[in-house]
């Protein structure tokens, strides 16, 4: 038989695919799933809106109380959008190739990429817009009396803006910003700068001129208090996003980076802490991943919390079990499953799984009956040929 | 049984309002639509996960997380006609992602037991053995040469459908058979051989 035959006497012997019994309990699975995060969602959300809530009361009464007068800022986050249209994603990266890149806000403010400029937009609420110039230069006008305070960022450096026609160029090899100032002022904090730095229209600053101190930590004359001043705010690098949390990280179908991140946020150490579902999730990412000693401990988490995330952990229990040979282990597993609700879609499948194991651990007459309640519930099962020679057999 | 790849063709009028239909629930989290979704594409995922990895004791956790993917992120995909297409590049890259892993583990890692599911979809002794070993050659294979032999040979693709569904160029597919058809030939000949 030459090997296309052989491949072509596939395509004619295996079937289709599952039986129809088993499709069923892959919907019922994935539907769970699905209700899982949509359950999921909404809380997220009430828990954040307290947050976001101070977060706009701090604004306002900063606004009012630091610029002596009553302003209140726009209610609502200012819309932005490209120049060609688009609308714009928070932390997309924003090139300029050899066209200038224009983000328009809605309220006439502009910021303009300059060609060979790379940034992002990193933030944008009601408050303040905050633009990190990653490299390159970039030109801005920003509509006075909106009250928002808007924040540039290059490299070490920020340029602070109210309302103003400015210029800033950064570049990475000099580690040099330039900020020239046509219309309004600006302050610019950073290296080399123990206070902010104003600068006016028709004024520039740039810091290649600074004097150089903040590359000299033995420097006897530096005080605790310039010494710090000299040092780059402590944030996280101005260019690189928040990295993402292990659920955006298996949203994106990323497992094995979603297991290491959650390791890095201590997930792990705390898994008596996390919820069936949950743990449910990463004992799947941590399953298919071949963490079989990481994935035991979340499904166990999981299987102990009960309801279909529990139903479900104890039958994925059961298959590495099974697949490892511990027959008593995964009759065990099987067994819990086998007796759930029938909500639980892995009922049939692990009734079926139960009389096979029940084989192998030589228990026939177990075998026996369990293969007639599969009969009677399942006559066509996935696991009825299995069934009915165990019935006939013992 | 042989298969055409029916959901490769160009969706016809009707299928593609009705992919735009499931599209738009899904877009609005409408649990019905999630469900018509899974029923719609249920049937091509499992038959693709099921003909490359010859029912594989894993293949529900496979078809799950393409399910699961799919619900995920079809909110994301604009044009009615190309989210069948869309589905299987999912689905392949999930298996070929899953038989590239297994191949990393083969080096360290001896052959696991599990319960064999082959037992169950194909009752005679000899066909049963014979697909087995045919799985067995293709395991020896890359992800790239197995998913290529696969959907020529056993799902019927033609070639330039297998270009597609790879993401090459016909003449890279091209070249990717036969270095594939050499490779199954000469193990499976070593395969029979070998057998009893």
């Amino acid at each position: 038989m030459n090997h296309h035959s052989s491949l072509t006497e596939v395509a004619h012997t295996l079937p289709d695919g599952p039986t129809p019994l088993r499709r069923n309990a892959q919907r019922a699975r994935a539907l769970a799933a699905f209700d899982r995060r949509q359950q999921a969602a909404p809380r997220w959300r009430v828990r954040l809106a307290p947050l976001v809530a101070a977060c706009i009361a701090i604004a306002l009464v900063w606004l009012s109380v630091g610029h002596h007068r009553v302003v209140a800022p726009t209610a609502m986050a200012p819309l932005v959008s490209r120049d060609d249209g688009a609308m714009l994603a928070l932390d997309a990266p924003l090139v300029a190739r050899e066209h200038t890149v224009a983000l328009r806000f809605n309220e006439r403010s502009t910021v303009a990429l300059q060609p060979g400029a790379t940034g992002q937009l990193t933030a944008v609420d009601p408050a303040h817009v905050e633009v990190t110039l990653a490299e390159g230069a970039l030109a801005a006008e920003i509509t006075k009396g909106t009250g928002r305070r808007w924040l540039f960022r290059a490299g070490p450096y920020e340029v602070a803006v109210l309302g103003t026609k400015l210029r800033i160029d950064w570049s990475t090899t000099r580690g040099a910003i330039v900020v020239s100032v046509t219309e309004g002022r600006v302050a610019v904090t950073g290296p080399g700068l123990d206070r902010p730095r104003s600068v006016s229209a028709g004024e520039s600053f740039d810091s290649a001129l600074l004097p150089h101190t903040a590359d000299e930590p033995d420097e006897p004359a530096l005080g605790e208090f310039t010494r710090a001043a000299a040092m780059p705010r402590a944030r996280a690098p101005t260019t690189t996003a928040p990295p993402p949390s292990w659920r955006q990280l298996l949203d994106q179908g990323h497992r094995a980076e979603a297991l290491s991140e959650a390791k890095r946020a201590g997930v792990f150490r705390r898994i008596n802490e996390l919820n069936g579902d949950d743990a449910l999730l990463l004992g799947s990412a941590a399953r298919l991943e071949h963490q079989r000693a990481l994935a035991a401990s979340l499904l166990q988490r999981a299987r102990v919390q009960g309801d279909d995330a529990g139903c479900e952990a104890a039958f994925m229990l059961g298959k590495d079990a099974a697949t490892a040979g511990n027959w008593a282990l995964a009759a065990q597993l099987f067994g819990e499953v086998s007796r759930a609700e029938r909500s639980c879609p892995f009922v049939e499948d692990a009734t079926g799984r139960l009389i096979s194991v029940s084989i192998e651990q030589g228990e026939t007459e177990r075998a026996a009956t369990l293969a007639k309640q599969y009969l009677a519930r399942w006559p066509s099962g996935t696991w009825a040929a299995l069934a009915t020679t165990a019935q006939r057999a013992y | 049984m042989a298969v055409s790849p029916t959901h490769y063709a160009q969706p016809s009028e009707p299928a593609l309002s009705r992919n735009d239909e499931l599209l738009r629930g899904i877009q609005s989290n409408q649990r019905a639509a999630a469900g018509a979704l899974i029923d719609h594409v249920s049937g091509p995922v499992n038959r693709l996960i099921w003909v490359l990895l010859g029912a594989d004791s894993e293949h529900d956790d496979l078809v799950h997380e393409v399910l699961d993917l799919v619900l995920r992120h079809a909110h994301r995909v604009r044009d009615a006609a190309a989210f069948d297409g869309w589905v299987r590049t999912v689905t392949l890259n999930v298996v070929r992602g899953e038989l590239r892993r297994r191949r990393w583990r083969r080096l360290f890692v001896p052959a696991e037991l599990g319960l064999d599911e082959l037992d169950n979809a194909v009752p005679d002794e000899q066909a049963r053995e014979r697909v087995r070993r045919v799985y067995r050659t293709l395991d020896s294979l890359s992800a790239d040469q197995r998913t290529a032999l696969v959907l020529r040979f056993i799902e019927g693709y033609e070639l330039t459908e297998v270009a597609d569904a790879l993401g090459c160029s016909l003449a890279t597919t091209k070249r990717l058979l036969q270095k594939a058809e050499r490779r199954f030939a000469a193990l499976h000949g070593e395969e029979l051989g070998a057998s009893p």
